[in-house]
Formats: C-alpha cells, sequence, structure tokens
C-alpha cells in the first residue's frame, strides 16, 4: 500500500514535471540539428523558431474519455454534449441549464466550440441521455453526443522517397508524376490543366483533417519511453512540396489552444491537402490537383502521438492504443464556420462517423450560404456493415456539398468504399487489391516509419521518440483520398469563374463519366468526376 | 416589257372606243389602265445583302452568345425565265464569337472557354414576281426552296475530333419587296423563314434547352444590279 502511495507521488511529481515542461515551449535555441540526411529523404530545416508559450486545448481526461469510446467501440464522447442555445438566452437560463447537467458545477464544464457549446458531465457517460436532459430545457435548441469521426487508414499501402530532377518528355515536370499519379492521367487532368493551369491564388481550400504542418518547429516534448518519461526534441517541418506561403490563416481545434502551431502529427491531412494543391511543375516529387490554390489547415483530429503527449503531461506511464485519437463533431462543426468566416470557397473533409448531428450539418447549411462548397469523403464501411457516414449523409441535402466514393485503377468500385443514396460522385481512392502499392493514392506526407504507431513482435512500439520533419511519397487508399480530387475539382472551377457552390455540384455531376448503372447509383452516384470536361463545358452542339 | 406595257395601253383604248355617232357627245374620261401583273420576258438580278437572323434556338444562342440574333453577309443571283417566275441561289455567311458552358436548371454556366460559331447558308429557290405599278417599279415577290447550312463549332483547347464541321439542310419560305432605283438598280427587303429541324443533338447545349433547329427568321435588306 505504503509502495503503491509513494509509486503515485512519484507519478504525480513526473507529472508535474512534464507538465511543466510540457508548456510547450517552441524552442528558442534555434535551428534544430536535424540527424544525418538519408539519401533520397528530404530534412526540412527549420526557417524561424520564436520563443512562445502555447496551452493545449485537448486535456488528458477527455483523451482517457475518447480512448474509452474507442475502447468500447462508442460513436461519442462519453459525458460530453453539443449544445445550441436558443439566441439571446441571458445568463441566469444558462446558470439553469447548467445546474440540470449531473455533476455540472458551473461554466466550468461549458465550453463555447464557435458557435455552439460543448458540456460535460463527469458522472453521466451516457451522452444520449446527458443530450436529452439537457435538450429538455426550453433555453435549448438542440442538444445531442458530441459524436466522434475518424480519418481514413493508418497504414501507407506504399512508401518512396521523394525524388528531384526533371521527366522528360512529360507534362507536369514532377518526376514521379508518371511513375506513381495514374489518377490524374487517367482524370486528364495535364488536358484540365491546360484550362486552367492550377487554380487561381486567391481561392483557398480549407483541409479538415489532422492537420498540415505550417511552419518548422522544434517542440520540447514529455514521451513515455517504455521505462521513464524523458523530453526530446521533437523537430517538425513543412513539406518541401508545399510552399509555405500558400498555407493560410491555419488553427487547432483540438490540441492546441488558439495561436498555438498547427503541426501534423499523423500525415493523413498533410497527404489530403497534397491530393488537393502539392505544388506542381517544380521538378520535384508530386502534382496536386489545384497546385496554385492556397490552403487552410484547420486541425480537428489528434492521434497517437498527441495522446502519447497528452499522458506523457498527466504522468500516465504506457503506451497508448495504436489506432487511438479522433475527431470529435463540435470541432468539426466549429471548423467549418471558422473555414467560411476566415475566406475559404472549399472545405474538404476527409473524416467520418456514424452519428447523426445537427451540430455540423447546421454548420455545413452556414457554409453553404456563404459560398462554400464542400466535399466529403463518403466513407470506408462496405466491408464492416456499411453503415451510414455523418458528415458525408448530409451532401444530398445540399446543393454544394457531395459525398464522394472511391473507384480504384480499374475503374471498379473500392472494396471498402461505402455505398447509399448519399453517395452523389466518385473519385479515384486506390486500392492495393487493384495493381497492389501501385493501386493507392500516391502524394507526399510526412515520412511514416519516423512515426510509425506500429508494434513490435513484443508488443513494444516501432518508435518511441517520432520526429516529424521528413516527407516522402506515400500510397493511401480510402474514401479520404477520393475527396479531396473533388474538392481540388471544385477550386478549379471557382477560379475559372463558377462560384456558387450548388452550381459547382450541378457542373461536377453533369460533366461526370457514368459508372456503373446507367444515371446515378448508390456506388458510384452520377459517376466518376471528369475534371477537363467540367471544365471545358458543353458547345451548342 | 415596252410591247407588253404597248398592248397593255391598245387592249384598254379599244375597251373604250364608242361608236362614230356618238362622238359628238362628251367623251367620257378613260378609265386608266390596270398595272401590268408580272414583268416582261427574262431578266435577271444579282444582288448582295445583309441578313439579321433571328434563331429558332433564340434560348441556346443567347446564352452561348449573349444574342439570339446574329448578322450574316452575303450575295445570291436569280434569273427570271417565265412571266414573274423566277430560280435563285444565295449564300451567306455569319460568324459568332461565345464561350462554352452548361445549363444547369434553365440557367447557362459559362466555363469561359471560347468558342466560335460559323455558319454558312446555302440557299435554292424559286419563286414569283408580282409587279404593283405600271412603271414596274415596286415588285412584290414570294418563294420557298431549299437550305443548307455549313456549321461549325471551334473552341480553344478543344482535340479536333471535339470541333464541330457539318452541315444539315432544310426548308426556308421568302417574301419581300423590291424597289427601282435606277434602271439598273434596285433595293428590297426580305422576309424569310428557315427550317433545319434536328440539327442539334441532345448532348449540348441546344439539347440541355430542347432546342434542335438551326433555322429561324431572317430579314435581309438587298441591293443589286438587275437587267
Amino acid at each position: 500500500m505504503m509502495r503503491r502511495d509513494s509509486r503515485r507521488r512519484v507519478r504525480a511529481a513526473c507529472a508535474g514535471l512534464a507538465a511543466s515542461l510540457f508548456v510547450l515551449t517552441l524552442d528558442a535555441r534555434g535551428p534544430v540539428q536535424t540527424p544525418q540526411t538519408r539519401a533520397g529523404i528530404f530534412d526540412a530545416s527549420p526557417r524561424q523558431t520564436n520563443a512562445a508559450t502555447v496551452r493545449l486545448r485537448m486535456t488528458a481526461e477527455r483523451a482517457a474519455r475518447i480512448a474509452r469510446a474507442n475502447a468500447e467501440g462508442l460513436d461519442y464522447v462519453p459525458g460530453e454534449v453539443i449544445v445550441q442555445f436558443r439566441d439571446g438566452m441571458s445568463q441566469a437560463a444558462l446558470a439553469r441549464t447548467m445546474s440540470a447537467v449531473p455533476s455540472a458545477s458551473g461554466n466550468s464544464r461549458l465550453r463555447w466550440a464557435g458557435r455552439r457549446a460543448v458540456l460535460t458531465s463527469d458522472t453521466m457517460a451516457d451522452a444520449h441521455e446527458l443530450a436529452a436532459i439537457v435538450g429538455a430545457d426550453p433555453e435549448v435548441l438542440y442538444a445531442e453526443p458530441n459524436y466522434l469521426a475518424r480519418i481514413g487508414p493508418a497504414d501507407p499501402a506504399g512508401s518512396a522517397p521523394l525524388t528531384g530532377g526533371a521527366r522528360p518528355n512529360a507534362v507536369p515536370n514532377d518526376p514521379e508524376y508518371a511513375t506513381r499519379q495514374w489518377n490524374f492521367e487517367w482524370l486528364q487532368m495535364p488536358r484540365a490543366w491546360d484550362i486552367n493551369p492550377g487554380g487561381d491564388p486567391s481561392v483557398i481550400v480549407a483541409i479538415i483533417d489532422s492537420g498540415i504542418t505550417t511552419q518548422a518547429h522544434t517542440l520540447t516534448l514529455p514521451i513515455w519511453t517504455g521505462s521513464s518519461f524523458t523530453n526530446p526534441l521533437v523537430p517538425f517541418a513543412v513539406s518541401p512540396d508545399l510552399s509555405p506561403s500558400r498555407l493560410v490563416s491555419p488553427i487547432d481545434l483540438i490540441f492546441f489552444e488558439a495561436g498555438g502551431p498547427v503541426l501534423d502529427m499523423d500525415g493523413h491531412g498533410t497527404h489530403v491537402a497534397s491530393t488537393v494543391a502539392q505544388e506542381t511543375n517544380n521538378g520535384f516529387g508530386l502534382a496536386g490537383m489545384a497546385y496554385n490554390v492556397r490552403l487552410m489547415p484547420v486541425k480537428v483530429c489528434y492521434g497517437y502521438w498527441e495522446e502519447m503527449y497528452l499522458r506523457a503531461q498527466d504522468g500516465i506511464p504506457g503506451f497508448a492504443s495504436p489506432d487511438a485519437g479522433n475527431c470529435p463533431f463540435s470541432a468539426i462543426a466549429e471548423a467549418i464556420e471558422y473555414a467560411t468566416d476566415n475566406g475559404a470557397r472549399v472545405i474538404n473533409i476527409s473524416l467520418g462517423g456514424t452519428g447523426q448531428s445537427n451540430a455540423v450539418r447546421q454548420a455545413m447549411q452556414y457554409a453553404i450560404e456563404r459560398g462554400v462548397f464542400i466535399s466529403m469523403s463518403g466513407g470506408n464501411r462496405a466491408q464492416t456493415g456499411n453503415q451510414v457516414g455523418y458528415p458525408a449523409f448530409y451532401g444530398q441535402q445540399f446543393g454544394g456539398a457531395m459525398a464522394v466514393s472511391a473507384v480504384t485503377r480499374s475503374r471498379l468500385r473500392a472494396p471498402y468504399s461505402s455505398t447509399g443514396s448519399y453517395i452523389e460522385i466518385a473519385a479515384p481512392g486506390g486500392s492495393t487489391s487493384d495493381g497492389g502499392a501501385a493501386g493507392a493514392i500516391w502524394q507526399a506526407t510526412i515520412r511514416r516509419a519516423d512515426s510509425s504507431t506500429n508494434r513490435l513482435f513484443n508488443g513494444f512500439p516501432a518508435v518511441v521518440e517520432p520526429r516529424f520533419d521528413r516527407f516522402e511519397s506515400t500510397g493511401l487508399t480510402g474514401t479520404s483520398m477520393a475527396a479531396p480530387h473533388v474538392a481540388g475539382l471544385a477550386a478549379l472551377l471557382i477560379s475559372q469563374g463558377i462560384t456558387e457552390p450548388s452550381l459547382i455540384e450541378q457542373i461536377i455531376r453533369l460533366s461526370a463519366r457514368d459508372l456503373g448503372e446507367p444515371g446515378r447509383d448508390d456506388e458510384f452516384g452520377y459517376g466518376l468526376i471528369d475534371p477537363r470536361a467540367a471544365l471545358f463545358g458543353l458547345g451548342i452542339r | 416589257m415596252r410591247r407588253l406595257t404597248l398592248a397593255v395601253v391598245v387592249v384598254a383604248l379599244s375597251g373604250s372606243a364608242v361608236p362614230a355617232r356618238a362622238e359628238q357627245a362628251p367623251a367620257p374620261r378613260p378609265a386608266p389602265p390596270g398595272p401590268p401583273r408580272v414583268e416582261s420576258g427574262l431578266g435577271w438580278r444579282a444582288w448582295m445583302f445583309v441578313d439579321h437572323v433571328g434563331f429558332a434556338a433564340s434560348d441556346t444562342f443567347d446564352a452561348v452568345t449573349g444574342s439570339a440574333v446574329a448578322t450574316a453577309v452575303g450575295g445570291g443571283g436569280e434569273v427570271r425565265f417565265w412571266k414573274g417566275l423566277f430560280a435563285r441561289a444565295a449564300v451567306s455567311r455569319a460568324e459568332l464569337d461565345g464561350t462554352r458552358g452548361f445549363v444547369v436548371t434553365g440557367r447557362f454556366i459559362s466555363t469561359g472557354v471560347p468558342l466560335t460559331i460559323e455558319m454558312t447558308p446555302v440557299e435554292v429557290a424559286a419563286g414569283w414576281r408580282f409587279v404593283l405599278d405600271r412603271r414596274q417599279r415596286y415588285v412584290l415577290y414570294g418563294g420557298g426552296g431549299l437550305v443548307r447550312v455549313g456549321y461549325k463549332e471551334t473552341s480553344d483547347f478543344a482535340d479536333p475530333d471535339e470541333n464541330v464541321d457539318e452541315t444539315h439542310a432544310g426548308y426556308l419560305a421568302f417574301g419581300g419587296l423590291d424597289v427601282r432605283i435606277t434602271r439598273w438598280t434596285f433595293a428590297g427587303v426580305e422576309g424569310q423563314y428557315r427550317s433545319l429541324g434536328g440539327a442539334f443533338g441532345p448532348d449540348g447545349v441546344a439539347g440541355a434547352f430542347s432546342e434542335d433547329d438551326l433555322g429561324g427568321s431572317v430579314v435581309r435588306v438587298l441591293f443589286g444590279i438587275r437587267r
């Protein structure tokens, strides 16, 4: 018992130490000394590291609740509800509402997420029950569980160093374009780029995802090594095939508080962003659909590494589950509205869950009414019950939002790609079942081996101290990869002067190449996108 | 022509002749001669013209080119070979600029890709002329015939097989008035209706507007020489 207590004290002391260190100091010691450069792997050098203190938005307690949801197969954050109050609600009414929440002691349990609040109960884990209690309040327009969405596959189908040097006899000149990007060749992107070369820089595409690192940083982050807590320097870098000048208005709505850096510790967000707008015709790496537009990184998902840091901050030893992390709908709704209010014209949402959310639907309506087109992954659940995916399901309810299914390089529906009445359009999502690793969608993202969450044969993590400053070509599959093709096409259409979201959707539909059953069907929607046909338009005849 | 006029006058005079006894009575005023109904003998005309074309596919052309009307210029000629009967042929050409696009719920959305349309109608027709006055200064005419329109659509960024180069045939009906200005020259105005149904398929902007007729109405102003 004594030993247990002393362990707790040590743990608490460690936690305090870790927490003090984890007042994440953007390292002021100058550029990080990157380890030796391996052949073909890009080692980014941080351009600047300003001394600054950033606070965390996510807490270990909340991460633990989400981890519990993952473990128990729940699709919501236990003990959390999203609340939309009626307009003009008084403080007194707010207090009344709060008093009805079990264990809620006041505004400290209420956090505003954009136009809505997230209410937390320590004692009532069942969010449906909690939502029913809160929703009964006449001052509350609606209350709903804070559902969870997930991003796509963690394991790459393949990876390779990014390569430089011009490739002869080809357009564009990115050397891996011809060898890996079957999807762009297949969509006749060079012919589309003849009409609109890469879109206009005035167009901003928001990537609501795991983030895109916008600036080189070196952070001192606490981490459990398997036997103790350490505080290694963790380097972050911007993708060498994404110009930092094209990354605008970044925000982290899940991990760091506003003002903190936006960092991708998963790679999914960077991969998705690269499909939309990876640098093109720069003689390096791969190409992107709308390579001149600007990107708005909006981080709403956290994963294994964020959870590891949170645990270390609280002095919790051990390793997180390899599939740790999630994307709460409260953050997604807030992200959609943030992107809208900050100039995005297109939003890509390559994530989804199974819970219906008024909050996300309302945010989508807000965005579309303000001229924003939304592309969403249709879901990867075809082989696991084919449950309806949200927010993809809402696409059919709006002219200006589309749910995207994935096709393979043989123009077949990818086996994982969800089907249903809400699927509106199809785009390449790739599949290793059709062409092996070459059948995946290849883009640049952080080098997976540097931050792998895989376990060794003895159960020990393959990587204990990660780094996020090296990039490589990575093949991923999923409707997550399909959606950014549609977002890129929308950005090109806006650059061409077609700006109304509903018109963009109609033109994408009208120009699509029908696949599957004639007309719209539940596998491919209206068919496979045809960017060249969409940009070219119809003549009289 | 003179002979015909003379004959008409002679007939008119003989018809109004009176017996010799009646010569003492005041002579009645002779009735004015009726106008000649047809131009006399063989003849020909050659003319140049400007057409103001109003397309039957008005929504389509309005959407793509910004106007449902166009201007064409051309020339033609006719031969009058028996009384008022004549045969004629004419060719004209119109060029229009527009942009490609899509029709979404009845609204044309331009993609901004430039499109040029060239139309070359060739008309072969026959008709009849009616002279309105003794001096044959005013002549009404009307007729009908065939029209064959060479239709080209070329777009920036198009592959050769995406451009359109085809011909469509239909019929036309026309009527007009020409006025002699000098002995050898005339001017006229003509109305024309052309029908070229089925010219446009279902896949283009015209199909989206459910319009398939390349014809329409034409107001033509002509100037030419005659003999």
